[in-house]
This record gives C-alpha cells, structure tokens and sequence, in this order.
C-alpha cells in the first residue's frame, strides 16, 4: 500500500450529495399512482424516505425487495420477484419503477433481466420500468435522471413504429427535471400560458396537494396516458440545462425534438425561458406575464437598495447554482465563489457569460468540506461573505461563521414550505429578492425605517 | 434498456388476491390481542416481507446510526458508496456538548473501479488522512453492504492503520443486509465495543457511587437529565453508553458499581459483557414516567444505601410537577393512542402515557424481540393490539378500526397519520423536544402531547360554512 500524497485526499468531508435511489424514487414520485421497488436492503429505503418525508413533509411510499445475507451469497432475484407480485397485489399502483441499489449491483442481479423473465412470464397488468442506479456509478440527480430516462424508453420504444406520420399535437411536453415541487409548479404554469402542456413528471400535483381523507394515492401526478400522448408532442422541452443532459439525450436518440433551456431562475433566466415558450407557441408574450416581470423589476430594485455590492457564495447543483449566481448579480451582489456538486462542461463558460465584470472562484464536484476551506481562504485574503445561498447542509458553515443562509435545492430539511418554496420564474426571483433582501437588512436592523 | 412490452405468448395474469391473501395471512402471526390469563406473544425478529412498506431499517443504520453515532469524539469513517455516509450524517437526533464530530460526514466513497478492484488502499489513506487533519480521540470504521461481499479485510486495515496513527481504529462490520433489521446492527456495535473498547484504559479516579447509564442515546437531553437527578441522589454518572459521551470514558468505564440499563434493547448484549468480564452487576431501569421513575429510584438507592435521599428527591421532583401534571391529566383524560416505535421503549411508554391519563390501544416495535413483547404484555391493558414489523397498510388500517386520538410514532409514520386527520407525536426523535424521563420530561412530553392535538384543529381544518352552517 503506498501512500498518497497530501493534497490527494482519499475520502470525501461533508458530501453534496446523495446516492442514486433517492434521485429516482423522486422521480418516481411525480407519476400518477407510480409505486417504486428499490431492489435492496431495506435500510436504503428506510433512509430515503425519510430524508424526502423531512423536506417534503408528505407521505412518501417505497417498497424494498428487503435482502439479507441468503440473498448477499445466493442472489437476490426470488425475493425481488417476491417483492413485485407483492407490491402490485398489495398496493395496485397503475406503475411500478423498479430499482437497483449498491448491494442489489455487487451482488450481481440482473435487475432489467429479471424484470424482463418475470412480465414475459406473467401479465403484471400494469408497466414494471426497471432502471438500474447504483450508488457507486453516479449521484441522486443523475438517478433521477437515469428514472426518467428508463420511463421515456420504456412508453416511446414500442410507439417507435407507430411513427408520427408528420402528424404532431399541438402540445408542448415540459420536462422540469429535478426540482422542488413549487418550482415544477411554477415552470407549468409559465408554460402553460402559451401551449397546451404535458408536465413529465409532475412532482407538483403529487407532493404539493393536499392529501384527501387517506386515500393510498395522492393524486394527480403524469398519468400513463399523458406519457403516451406525449410521444406526439410539438416539442420536449427540458428545463433544465446541465441536470436533463441524460433525459435530453434519450429523448433526442428517440428522434424527438427535445430542448434544453437553462433552469429559470432570475430574471434575466426567466426572460430566456418565456422568449423560448413564446418562440414555440409562436404566441405574444401575454400581459399577464408582463405585468409580472414590472413587479418582479420593481421587487429587485427595492432589494438591491441594501443588497448591492455585498459577497455571497452559492453551493447547490450546477443548475440551481448558475440561475442563483444570475439572480444575485441581478440584485447587484458579487457572487465570490460558486460550487457546484458534479462537474459539467460549459458550466464555467455559461457562468462567466451571466457574471459582469468580477469572475467568481468556481469549484466543481466539490464537498461542504472544500467550499468551506475556499470561503476561509476568500474571507482572510478579501472581505467577509455577506450571505450564503445552498441547501441545508451548509447550515454549518452559517453557524459557524454567523453568515445567513438563504436556504435553495435539496434537502431544506430544517425549514418548512420548502415544497412551495420558489426560485424559478418572476415569482421566484420576487421572493428571492424579497428574502435576500430581508435577511441583509436585519443585519442592520436598528433603525424604525430600513433606510440604513 | 430493452424491456418487451406484451408479448403474444399466452401470459398467467398475476392472482392478486391470492398473493394478498397469503402476505395478510403471513401478516397475521405478526399481530395479537391481549386476552387476560393467555400470555401471548406475535411472531418477532423475522425477515420482512418483500415489496411490503416496512419501516424497518438496516444493521448499518442500528451499528452506525444508533449505537456509535452519538460518541462526540470518534471520527465515523463509512466505508462505501456516499448514500450511506450522508444519511447518518447528522441525521438522527443526539445532542452533544461538544458536537464537533457528530456534524462531520466522513465517507470512502467507493466508485465502481473501486467495487471491481477493492476499496482497502482507499480506506486506509482515509483513516490516516481523517485522523491527522481531524485529530479524533479513536476512528471507527463501518462496512456497508457492497464491502462485505468484494471481500475487503477491513480487520486488518484498521489494525495497520491503528499501527501508524497511534488511536484505536475501530472495524464495525456492519453491512447492511445483515441479519433482519437495525436490531443485528445494535449486536454487532456491542460485540465491537466490548472486542475494541471496553477496559482499554484505566480510570483516572472511581468512587464507590459510580454507574453507568447503558442504552441512551441523549436524543432530547436525557442523558444531562440523568446526571441532574442522580448527582442530587449521591451518584456520579461515570459513563452515558453513549449519548454525548466521549471515547475515553467507554473505554475506562469498566470499574464502576453497577450498570443501569436503559434501552434494554439495543445494548444490554454490553452490560452482560461487562458483567462476565469484570463483574459489574447490571440493573434494569425505566425511567419514563412516574411510577416507574419512583420505582428505578427506589431500586437504585437501595443498592447503595441512598433510600433516605431517594424519598427526598421523588418528593423534591414529584412536588415540583404535581399541580401541573393534574391538570394535564384532566386534559388527556380517556383519550387513546396508538404508538409504533423502534425497540424498548414500545414497553417503556406505555405507563408513561396511562401516568397522563392516556390508554394505550396499540403498541407494536420495528425490531423488538421476544422479550420486549413479554414486556409489552405484563404493562398494556387488555385488549390492547401488539403488531410487529407494522407496515403501511396496517397502520391505515389500525388507524382506521381503532379510531385512535393520537399516533405516536416516527418521521415515516408522521404523513399516513396527518394525511388522515389524526394527531401525530414524534417519539423516535422527539422533533426537538425532551429529555422525555423522570418527573420534568413526563411535562415536557405533556406539552408535546397537548401540542400535538392542538396541531388538528376543527376551526381550521373545517371552513366556517360547514361548522356554522345555517345558524
């Protein structure tokens, strides 16, 4: 064994991120009467439930094929076989997604294959999607990404022959990625104001309305039908640029007109999201809107009053963090160090084009751990950091340091409303500069008027 | 992805109501009613049935999450992919008076080059860089599942490591998929501890009135709330095994009087260790709620001649909540609750909550054994339902048949109870309450409990249309 030299650390301090299953049990989430299997011990889903119930503060329901040593030595294909004629005859869900975990993986099961024997086998009577997410390959977006992606496949391939015959809906299909619901719900409406929409998936219908009386299933969520009429959409649009490459990809390789746009968050973001909607429908952008985007202007002038010039440093993923980067540029803040939780390419470009004259330092792939040591160093050789933007794990850094935190991305398990909570469209940046704002002036706050 | 969509060969379609039939029957042997005269307990400490919605966790989560997690001085290496490192991170409720490392996160972080051609290099440039950058007091390091099946020898890592570092270095094999649930996870800490820590350093000092509080985990403060009352009873806590403890006074806690156990699930394999190995007599206590606070007291003070002070302090204590506790009671007076919870305090709880008035319906544990269950028994009221390894739909239907004025259960159970309209009380992480023990905690829970009710509130929950109606 020899050893490592010091700057090459082994380990990771303070992760920004989780393991594949969650990403795609949140996924999974956003379909009508969707139940997902997660192919492993049963701690993976005791522990993914949990962390989604704390941010989202809804029933969260995920079944586990619940190995054990027998299965670690002999397989684990009898008990996942067990475990999909169990769930669909206990909880009849119109969906089942199955997925593979860490252990499922190195043991060697062949999920898609077993799935695959079971239906050829049995009539399920509902679609079983088996996607394959080992923790060890990729983190929780792309396991989100990677469930979409299997769904997409699954419902387009056999519509493949049916071909288009240049006959092609009117609608639009959104593909809001991996965002909180009141986002998804944000983007759908925006949407929705110039096309007829398919939402894939809908996580705004299934985590944000209330729950009736007990029923098993919330309701709402991207039906099977939806799925299967969006296959003759105008157009898929993905909102969002680095964190939809994958589902882009399969939708392209399907020979789909599929489009990336960058996350709307900001208002410079959230113009370029409305021009490209408006450029689709071939519709005006609707007074409505208009009126929106003069309340959302008059909201970032009112911030930037007490905003402007102060240092801020965002850590979430390279979507969230760009349009935050962008937004607080918007309300005259100097973003001095932007971290992202995997790396992209382009994302430094796309940064450096939104950011005016001063580049922020950029870490890629980072941990809590690393950023921290960056805002130390910046703080020691520049000027104090003013805010804080990230999800809840950089509440450390807040505690420790006293900067507040303007809490953005998953998990935001020690606030309530996150599932409201809004960051896209003019809606999202009034709220934005509104709390950004707020939380700089109470620094200050001695005064009856906030006229510093 | 290729997955065939029908097929044309003839297909069975899936008999669902004769595959529901048999999990309900299976199901069946996990549930029962206490009839008075015919002891009784359910069917406990088997696998889960696969594909139904348990809430059990894995033998990682009990080793790493439960037992080790809350030692404020050890740096928790995980040893595998990031999941598993970030959900105990921080994750399950133990304060600390120094929590340092408890808001550390510290993960090898296998990749696939790593599953393919082991992960024991990794490992241990982890531990040595972990304990020269953090400088904990020992590290301990966790084998997830994928470790225990690409065969790294995590023994012999942590023993070279332990060579250079010059700190003990802690294997904790504790993959994920062992045994049935958390309750394997809790064995297997104990068996490490008791190989790795117990009786490896000398105490500084011991005096005749020292104990050990075995099982708690400090999760809204009952550790500090021992402390308190036993240091007005004439007793020196030496150890918290292990809520806000620190590893040196694991290590050196082998010379004390006796040893309480608290959490009779999860540890009490340690204590007996203790016990053999150098002759700590072991006591079983309770000390949630009145009757049984009055009666551990008692117990404790006679083993060492304190009973005069014990009198003192329960009437100290007891005045002190009496007039508030009355009224409490006239509140919760009849209203009854069912609770789902981990292991021992499925048992502990229940003269808890009939000390505030309440009736506990039904009490079920996710990894309780045959004995909390004959516990369960000798405490609950006839009548009262035992289900074991509760699952979603038993839930629902439990709180659908029994109607009950409050579920208390864990952050899992909180929505399938709200969703319903009916009360929800944490009793797994308290949602930032407690200590929950002695005379205090029984009115810190009270006010969780009154808390809790008020949360379903009709004059929000029905608009004015429907509750004035006509008038």
């Amino acid at each position: 064994m020899s050893e490592p030299a010091p700057l090459d650390l082994a380990y990771t301090t303070d992760p920004c991120v989780i393991c594949q299953p969650i990403g795609a049990v949140y996924a999974g989430l956003g379909f009508h009467r969707c139940l997902s299997l997660v192919h492993g011990s049963q701690g993976c889903v005791a522990y993914l439930r949990s962390q989604l119930i704390r941010t989202y503060r809804e029933e969260v329901l995920t079944v586990s094929s619940s190995l054990n040593e027998e299965s670690a030595v002999y397989g684990g294909e009898e008990r996942l076989v067990e475990a999909i004629k169990n769930a669909v005859s206990l909880y009849e869900p119109a969906m089942l997604t199955v997925f593979s975990t860490c252990l499922s993986e190195t043991i060697g099961d062949d999920l898609q294959g077993i799935v695959r024997k079971l239906t050829a086998e049995t009539d399920l009577g509902i679609p079983v999607v088996a996607v394959p997410t080992p923790s060890y390959k990729q983190e929780h977006i792309f396991g989100f990404e990677a469930a979409l992606s299997g769904i997409i496949e699954y419902f387009f391939k056999h519509q493949k022959d049916a071909s288009h015959n240049g006959k092609l809906d009117d609608q639009l299909t959104i593909v809001p990625g991996y965002a909180n619901p009141g986002d998804v719900r944000e983007m759908k409406r925006l949407a929705s104001q110039f096309s007829k929409i398919i939402t894939f998936a809908d996580l705004s219908e299934t985590l944000l309305s209330p729950r009736m009386g007990g029923s098993f299933y919330p309701e709402g969520g991207t039906t099977i039908d939806d799925i299967n009429r969006s296959f003759n959409s105008r157009k898929f649009l993905c909102c969002q640029h680095f964190t939809s490459k994958k589902i882009h990809a399969t939708l392209q390789a399907l020979k789909l007109d599929a489009e990336r746009a960058h996350l709307p968050v900001g208002i410079r973001l959230t113009d370029r999201f409305v021009h490209l909607l408006s450029k689709i429908a071939g519709a005006a952008v609707p007074q409505a809107l208009l009126t929106e985007r003069r309340e959302c202007v008059d909201a970032i002038k009112a911030a930037k009053q007490y905003v402007f010039g102060r240092n801020v440093a965002i850590f979430e993923n390279p979507d969230v963090a760009l349009g935050m980067a962008s937004a607080c540029v918007e309300l005259g803040m100097n973003p001095v160090i932007v971290a992202t939780n995997r790396k992209e390419t382009r994302f430094r470009e796309t940064l450096a084009e939104l950011m005016k004259t001063r580049q922020p330092n950029i870490l890629e792939d980072t941990n809590h751990f690393e950023y921290r040591k960056a805002i130390d160093l910046y703080i020691k050789e520049h000027s104090p950091i003013d805010l804080l933007v990230g999800n809840t794990r950089s509440k450390y850094i807040e505690n420790a340091l006293n900067i507040p935190l303007v809490r953005v991305g998953f998990p935001q398990s020690d606030r309530v409303g996150v599932h409201r909570g809004l960051i896209t469209g003019y809606r999202g940046m009034m709220r934005l500069a509104d709390e950004i704002g707020n939380v700089l002036i109470q620094k200050n706050d001695k005064y009856v008027d906030a006229v510093i | 992805m290729d997955h065939e969509q029908d097929t044309f060969c003839e297909k069975e379609p899936i008999a669902k109501d004769r595959i529901k039939q048999k999990v309900l029957k299976r199901r069946d042997e996990h549930s029962i009613v206490k009839i008075p005269g015919e002891p009784r307990t359910p069917k406990e400490t088997v696998p889960s049935i696969p594909g139904v919605m348990t809430s059990r966790g894995c033998a990682f989560a009990g080793a790493r999450g439960v037992v080790f997690g809350p030692i404020t001085d050890v740096a928790n290496i995980v040893h595998g992919p990031i999941g598993c490192s970030y959900y105990t991170w921080d994750q399950r409720r133990n304060l600390g008076t120094d929590s340092h490392f408890l808001k550390l996160c510290f993960s090898t972080d296998l990749k696939e080059k790593d599953i393919i051609f082991g992960g024991e290099k990794k490992l241990f440039s982890t531990i040595v860089q972990v304990a020269e950058k953090f400088h904990p007091a020992a590290v301990a390091v966790y084998a997830t599942c994928p470790v225990g099946l690409i065969g790294d020898d995590i023994d012999a890592v942590c023993k070279k490591a332990q060579e250079k570092i010059g700190i003990p270095v802690i294997p904790v094999h504790s993959e994920g998929f062992r045994g049935v649930n958390q309750s394997d996870g809790h064995k297997i800490a104990c068996d490490t501890i008791a190989k790795y820590i117990t009786g490896t350093v000398e105490p500084d000092s011991i005096t005749d009135y020292d104990v050990n509080i075995v099982g708690e985990y400090n999760i809204g403060g009952e550790g500090w709330e021992f402390k308190r009352l036993f240091k007005k009873l004439g007793l020196r806590v030496y150890a918290v095994w292990t809520g806000d403890s620190k590893y040196r006074e694991l290590a050196s806690c082998h010379r004390v009087k006796l040893n309480l156990i608290h959490c009779q699930r999860s540890i009490t394999s340690l204590a007996e260790d203790m016990m053999a190995n150098y002759g700590i007599p072991i006591m079983n206590i309770s000390m949630f709620g009145i009757e049984q606070s009055m009666d551990s007291l008692r117990r404790i003070a006679a083993f060492f001649g304190l009973e005069e002070r014990a009198e003192q302090l329960i009437k100290e204590e007891f005045d002190g909540i009496r007039s508030e506790l009355e009224q409490y009671r006239s509140i919760f007076k009849g209203k009854r609750i069912v609770m789902y919870i981990g292991g021992a305090r499925s048992w502990h709880f229940i003269k808890m909550f009939a000390d505030l008035g309440l009736e506990v319906v039904s009490t079920g544990s996710e990894f309780g054994h045959g004995d909390d269950y004959e516990k369960m028994w000798l405490r609950a009221k006839d009548g009262t339902k035992f289900i074991d390894d509760m699952n979603h739909y038993e839930l629902h239907e439990i709180v659908s048949k029994y109607k009950p004025d409050i579920v208390a259960s864990g952050i899992k159970e909180m929505f399938t109870a709200r969703s319903r309209g009916v009360p929800y009380l944490n009793i797994h992480s308290y949602t930032g309450a407690g200590p929950f023990i002695g005379f205090r905690g029984l009115m810190n829970l009270a006010k969780e409990i009154e808390k809790a009710m008020s949360i379903e509130d009709p004059a929000i929950n029905v608009p004015v249309w429907d509750t004035e109606g006509t008038k």
